[in-house]
């Protein structure tokens, strides 16, 4: 297994579903960690822009040249590298800092969205991530979070309110 | 046998065999993916698969986004058995080989799951989540088949009982002392044999009959349903389905079927309404 595929059907738009992925105002509210809070992502988005994680409540800015918007078509797909494992990011989320190496020493993955209209009304969320080698240890910490952070955004998105964290 | 003049219509434009040769050497590309480098239209390229398609040469698998193309060598085997072997054994043979060897090639990959795992988050009690996985009036209403309808399943849901599958359309039941529920610990986890292929089931299903019976020649899977509080109000389900034999048809059938039928479930735990059906 070199890679995580998670699929999920939400009663939502396509519209909603590409803006629930990337804009500020919902990010923080579903894609949340338990120690370093909710996150965003500032980037505009556009093919060959960069991207930055930011965890606001611990004041945590990962930013990195590498990490850059790949594809992206505006409520169809996008998709982007991997964030860096910076040793700020690792103290932020608990992650002792001889694992983050392990971590950081690993190829940078990718992560893909796909997202189609599945039926009116519904739809086909497609998320892959990938571009991990074999005995990648990043991959089952990742296989673990996807379908925490998709719930949530699913309940954000069809009740108004995401899941709550434990 | 495939229809000998379609195969050499349909291998006798240059832009096919080209096709056929990219599937010889990457089996499994989208449309996406053959449509690079060949110097023509999409609309070009969908128009020469129809053609192969047709032909037999060419079989295609919709898993994710868009659809995968596979070379199938049979119809150009039986053109080597044909034609060829009465001018060239041993070109025959090696041909030969090419369709054993695309035949033992796993479609996938190097893929040899045999177990579907999928987790979901769900805003509900494990009461309530358990409920939804095993009582009629919540699983016909979110666990439904656009043409058979709604499902149910009877048991007492006792380890050892077993349980049979009625669907809202028509009178299908399907009863077998092999549906046989595994484990069951009320409200934590459930586990289970799934269900048999009959004919009845395929007809109600619009399911080929061929395709059935082939999933019903397979050892019979299992489902188990683990439920877990994580947080407040939040229980974490997770589905394992397995016991599944390697390259499997019917895995690739319900490893697209469960997130859709566990969405739904999740909907209607959350907003009292399961996702609009087809």
């Amino acid at each position: 297994m070199t890679s995580f595929t998670y699929t999920t059907y939400i009663e939502s738009t396509p519209e909603q579903v590409w803006r629930g992925l990337t804009d500020p105002a919902y990010t923080v509210r579903y894609w949340r960690h338990a120690k370093a809070g909710g996150k965003t992502f500032p980037s505009d988005w556009k093919k060959g822009s960069t991207w930055d994680l930011v965890h606001a409540d611990v004041g945590l800015v990962v930013h990195d040249p590498a990490q850059v918007v790949l594809e992206s078509d505006p409520f169809r797909r996008l998709a982007y590298t991997w964030h860096t494992f910076t040793p700020e990011w690792a103290r932020c989320v608990g992650l002792p800092e001889a694992d983050a190496a392990a971590w950081r020493a690993e190829p940078r993955s990718r992560v893909a969205f796909d997202i189609e209209d599945a039926r009116r009304g519904v739809v086909r969320l497609t998320v892959v991530h990938e571009g991990f080698a074999p005995g990648s240890v990043v991959l089952p910490a990742i296989s673990e979070g996807w379908p925490a952070v998709l719930s949530s955004l699913k309940t954000l998105l069809e009740t108004g309110t995401p899941l709550s964290t434990s | 046998m495939q229809d000998m003049d379609a195969v050499f219509r349909a291998l006798g434009d240059p832009a096919r065999r080209r096709l056929l040769d990219r599937l010889n050497e990457h089996n499994g590309l989208t449309l996406t993916e053959l449509c690079e480098g060949m110097g023509m239209t999409r609309q070009s390229v969908t128009k020469h698969l129809a053609v192969l398609e047709a032909a037999g040469l060419v079989a295609t698998l919709r898993r994710g986004r868009e659809k995968q193309h596979y070379l199938n060598a049979a119809p150009i085997n039986d053109i080597a058995d044909r034609w060829i072997t009465h001018y060239d054994r041993a070109r025959a043979a090696a041909l030969a080989d090419l369709k054993t060897a695309l035949e033992e090639t796993d479609p996938m990959g190097t893929d040899t799951t045999t177990t579907f795992v999928y987790s979901t988050y769900i805003k509900a009690t494990p009461e309530r989540v358990w409920q939804g996985l095993t009582d009629p009036a919540f699983t016909t209403r979110y666990w439904r088949h656009p043409s058979a309808g709604g499902v149910s399943m009877s048991s007492t849901w006792e380890k050892g009982a077993t349980y049979d599958v009625a669907y809202d359309n028509g009178d299908l039941n399907i009863s077998n002392p092999e549906q046989v529920v595994l484990e069951s610990d009320p409200y934590r986890r459930l586990a289970y044999t799934w269900h048999t292929y009959t004919p009845e089931w395929a007809d109600a299903h619009g399911v080929d009959a061929a395709d059935a019976a082939a999933w019903a020649a397979e050892p019979r899977s299992k489902v188990a349903f683990d439920i877990e509080e994580t947080g407040p109000g939040v229980v974490k389900l997770t589905v394992v389905h397995d016991g599944f034999a390697p390259g499997s048809a019917l895995l690739s059938g319900v490893s697209t079927g469960w997130p859709a039928v566990l969405a739904s479930l999740k909907t209607l735990l959350e907003t009292g309404s399961a996702l609009p059906s087809a």
